[in-house]
């Protein structure tokens, strides 16, 4: 009699402890996983300014970097200011769909007006029109 | 007669499977959604407008930023970004005229931002920095 007890209570599983754990981390796993947008990280790190802008970004367009100190990156790769022009000639060049080239300036919100202007110009030299700035969505009053 | 009961024993205990590498995987997991996730939602701003046949005999106000805390002149008034409601109504009378926005330098690029926002808030359909339009 005390055998067969013995024998229907099952010994507790040494790993049962664990479950509540194994909730809570599937739980963030599914968040992160729904809730986050994998993105590829630039070159430059860039915080972009808050703007109450709901324009989305459009994908294909050739991105240039502008960070505070000076740096600047075309499609992942550093470049100098005297060469910015020639290289967005370049890509241009060789871009597929030339009436959909679009440019996206993704400047840092600290940036000191006049080193975005000077990208301006040299932007406004190779001609192309499709300039975009790339802004964070800012939430609540402005 | 030891041995065979020990097997017995072993034999009736049912295999119970480790927790413990389902939970290292599911870390692992988290962790590379944590670290490659960015909850940033990316927008963008037009900052040269097409430049049309007609763009040239269109009137241009100048709109200059001032300081940091957002004053701006506009036509000759000084206002301030954050206070919409002193420039909304001088917009509104004026939605189509082209702002060319001009700004003094050593100000950031945020509050330039700003400054397109709250243009375009207050109903300001042709809004460039000056020196993008032709």
């Amino acid at each position: 009699m005390n055998i067969a007890k013995v024998e229907a209570h099952k010994k507790a599983n040494q790993d049962d402890g664990l479950i509540p754990l194994i909730n809570i981390v599937f739980l963030m796993l599914i968040f992160f996983m729904v809730a986050g947008h994998i993105e590829a990280t630039d070159l430059i790190k860039v915080q972009p300014p808050a703007s109450t802008s709901e324009q989305a970004q459009h994908d294909e367009a050739l991105t240039i970097i502008v960070s505070t100190d000076n740096q600047l990156s075309v499609a992942g790769e550093l470049v100098d200011i005297s060469v910015l022009t020639t290289v967005i000639n370049d890509r241009y060049a060789i871009s597929e769909a030339a009436d959909k080239f679009a440019l996206l300036i993704k400047a840092d919100a600290n940036l000191p007006v006049e080193q975005l202007q000077t990208v301006l110009l040299a932007i406004k030299q190779t001609g192309l029109k499709k300039v975009a700035l790339v802004t964070q969505l800012q939430v609540g009053d402005a | 007669m030891v041995p065979d009961m020990l097997l017995n024993q072993v034999a009736k205990k049912r295999q119970a499977i480790s927790l413990t590498p389902l939970i290292d995987v599911v870390f692992i997991l988290l962790l590379f959604f944590m670290l490659s996730s960015s909850f940033v939602k990316p927008r963008q701003i037009t900052v040269s407008a097409p430049s049309e046949a007609d763009s040239h005999t269109q009137e241009v106000i100048e709109v200059l930023l001032l300081t940091e805390q957002g004053d701006f002149d506009m036509d000759g008034q000084r206002f301030n970004v954050y206070q919409h409601e002193h420039f909304t109504h001088v917009i509104k009378q004026q939605a189509e005229v082209v702002y060319a926005v001009k700004v003094k330098p050593g100000l950031t690029t945020q509050t330039m931002v700003s400054l397109l926002d709250g243009l375009k808030q207050a109903g300001a359909m042709n809004v460039t920095l000056s020196g993008m339009s032709r």
